[in-house]
């Protein structure tokens, strides 16, 4: 009984190999569900013929290549070839929009609650008309934009490039073009609203993804009427995570529904109590076994080079740094007494938090609490890092693209970096959400990194050598399918090019299918993880304010050697890369 | 909490919702116009429609529209003018 109580308080529970693994273990059924909504999108969208792809690829790269070598700065043409290039996505297949309506999820809100799931035809129209002047107003401000920063790019060229002012005036304007450009296409947005009703969706997909799980929970010989029956709270209380998190107030907090599933789930626990029949379908961790494969698919090891040499230093020479002098700062000077704690906050914190605490503590079996813990400091240190950054930034003048990726390298969320790097400018946004994807890449080593080091040093007794089949016996499988994932669709989308992963991959199996999938399963989890929480045991892991003495610790290290490493980079050893940003 | 009787528990949900909702509507809303900063920020999440509660760049659409420029900035770096012919 004592037992079965500590194997259902860990994230992931420990293997013992044999063949019949393959179709009783969880962490096996993580991966052949994983992979079959893998195989699936894989189905749909790489054999796609968008019409016209291949040629206007190869156009375009033409006329950017051309473009590159004739002036000093990138052009007005050299923009509209890359947006001809951007216009095709495998999101915008008419299976995509199906499949995406399906799998939607409530939507944005402000005061009416019932706005995030319905819309009707009329409301839509009247909000439709509302917009259209606005985007008259912009394509007229676009087209004048566009004029200027023609006419500005010639008199650049008219002194064959040579007169530094004329060249910065061209760029200036072109780059006000740009912010016109986005402008008209946010107002186009705005000018043409569809009807939606959410809730049928919503439906269906409870039904759909219950029994999808539920072959799983079969297979593994577990009570599958009670799992079918306790899935509809556990799926509701999911919707209500995504609904809380879409409010307008909570979207300016980078309040996202990991959090509101957790609270709403807390909540529901520690006061009416989590229902006996809900009960079985707690599946914390197969929910995030199943997601974190999913999310392996979207690890591109090609995203690595994304903005060259700075970015591989300030993402992955500065996170293993500070993960590592975290965790041994938090065992050797803070004493933390559960190591997968210190871990899951180290890694939350330096990686890139709430996912790489995901998939950190699945691979070294940190407690359900430990989980929750991390993620409850990552929100907070997210909301005031998000805020206070690019306020800093601004007031000592520091440059925008120096501050995007000293953000990028440090705020956990991409979203918060996102805005945090808007806040300041376009290309701040670039750089700081290009460091953060690349940062976000390191999580697969991560995951594998410390799977192996606590299968082989942590799980063992103390000068005990562990042969290698024991560190397979123990070794938390799943992970293999998170790699195998990553592994793979880094291969498809290699191969395919940078132009037709990026339409096919990236924009087609990833963002159309496998990530929608992987957010709900993602949600079902925090949703269970706070339905199975007592506050009291959570206040157990927090004595002393530890953790948080961890965290900031370790963020401040992290702020500084991110900010000399990003200093270094993008304005010592590669300045052209930030000048052409 | 598990001792308390029925009324006493759904009384303490009531209050927790309470409690989200005054966050939401009072607190929160309150610290936005407190610090003008703060509210320009949510003015620019709102036109932007940033998804700031979202962890991984494939959620979050403006991380693909940065990956995209970027990636092409460094593979059609700019380098002509009289500098690169010198």
């Amino acid at each position: 009984m004592a037992e079965d109580q500590i194997k259902s308080d860990v994230v992931i529970d420990r293997g013992q190999s044999s063949i019949s693994d393959l179709w009783k273990k969880e962490d096996y059924w993580a991966i052949w569900l994983g992979f079959a909504i893998l195989i699936v999108g894989a189905f749909i969208f790489l054999p796609a013929k968008l019409d016209g792809m291949e040629e206007t690829f190869a156009k375009s790269n033409a006329i950017m290549a051309a473009e590159a070598e004739r002036a000093p700065f990138k052009t007005v043409a050299w923009y509209k070839a890359q947006d001809a290039k951007a216009h095709f996505k495998g999101s915008s297949l008419p299976i995509a929009k199906d499949i995406k309506a399906f799998l939607a999820h409530p939507g944005g809100w402000s005061t009416n609650p019932l706005d995030s799931l319905v819309l009707t035809k009329e409301q839509a129209e009247a909000k439709s008309e509302k917009g259209k002047p606005g985007f008259e107003k912009a394509k007229a401000a676009e087209a004048e934009a566009l004029a200027a920063a023609l006419e500005a790019e010639k008199a650049a060229e008219a002194a064959s490039f040579g007169d530094a002012a004329l060249n910065e005036a061209a760029k200036g304007k072109i780059g006000d073009w740009r912010k016109a450009k986005s402008a008209t296409s946010k107002a186009k947005g705005k000018a043409n609203v569809k009807p939606y009703n959410v809730i049928p969706s919503l439906i269906g997909l409870m039904v759909a993804m219950g029994v999808f799980f539920a072959i799983g929970i079969a297979a593994m010989g577990k009570d599958v009427k009670g799992f079918l029956i306790g899935f509809g709270p556990v799926f509701l209380l999911s919707a209500f995570a995504y609904f809380m998190s879409g409010q307008a107030t909570m979207k300016h907090y980078g309040v996202g529904y990991a959090i509101w599933g957790v609270i709403g789930g807390m909540v529901i626990a520690n006061t009416v109590g989590t229902p006996k029949w809900v009960k079985p379908a707690l599946e914390v961790e197969f929910y995030i076994k199943t997601g974190l494969v999913l999310l392996g698919a979207e690890v591109l090891f090609n995203k690595v080079v994304a903005i060259g040499i700075p970015g591989i230093f300030v993402a992955w020479v500065v996170t293993p740094i500070v993960l590592i002098c975290t965790f041994i700062f938090g065992q050797k000077v803070l004493k933390i007494p559960s190591k997968t704690l210190n871990i899951v906050i180290s890694a939350d914190m330096s990686v890139c938090g709430t996912s790489a605490a995901i998939a950190t503590a699945a691979a070294c079996r940190a407690k359900k609490e430990e989980l929750t813990l991390s993620i409850g400091l990552s929100l907070v240190f997210t909301s005031i890092m998000m805020i206070v950054m690019p306020a800093f930034i601004k007031a000592v003048g520091m440059p925008y693209i120096l501050g995007g990726a000293w953000m990028g390298g440090t705020i956990d969320a991409t979203g918060a970096v996102a805005a945090a790097g808007a806040f300041l400018s376009e290309q701040a946004l670039y750089v700081a959400a290009t460091i953060k994807m690349i940062q976000n890449v390191l999580i697969g080593v991560t995951a594998f990194c410390v799977a192996v080091y606590w299968c082989a040093k942590v799980d063992c007794v103390e000068g005990q050598k562990v042969s290698w089949m024991e560190i397979w016996h123990r070794f938390p499988k799943f992970v293999l399918g998170f790699l195998a994932a990553s592994v793979i669709f880094s291969f498809i989308s290699q191969s395919l090019g940078p132009d037709a992963g990026y339409t096919l991959v990236d924009h087609g199996v990833l963002r159309g299918f496998s990530r929608l999938c992987r957010g709900w399963f993602f949600c079902l989890s925090f949703a269970a993880i706070g339905l199975a929480t007592n506050f009291r045991e959570l206040a157990h892991y927090f004595k002393g304010g530890k953790p948080v003495i961890l965290y900031i610790c370790g963020q401040t290290f992290n702020l500084c050697l991110t900010l000399g490493m990003a200093y270094v980079m993008f304005y010592w050893v590669f300045p052209d890369i930030t000048a052409k940003i | 909490m598990e001792n308390a009787s029925l009324p006493k528990r759904w009384l303490a949900l009531a209050v927790c919702a309470f409690c989200c909702w005054a966050m939401m509507f009072v607190v929160l809303p309150a610290v936005n116009r407190a610090f003008p900063e703060m509210g320009k920020l949510g003015k620019l999440v709102e036109e932007e429609n940033i998804r700031t509660g979202m962890f991984f760049y494939t959620d979050v659409e403006q991380a693909g529209v940065a990956d995209w420029n970027i990636e092409n900035t460094i593979r059609f770096m700019p380098r002509g003018g009289p500098e690169s012919a010198q």
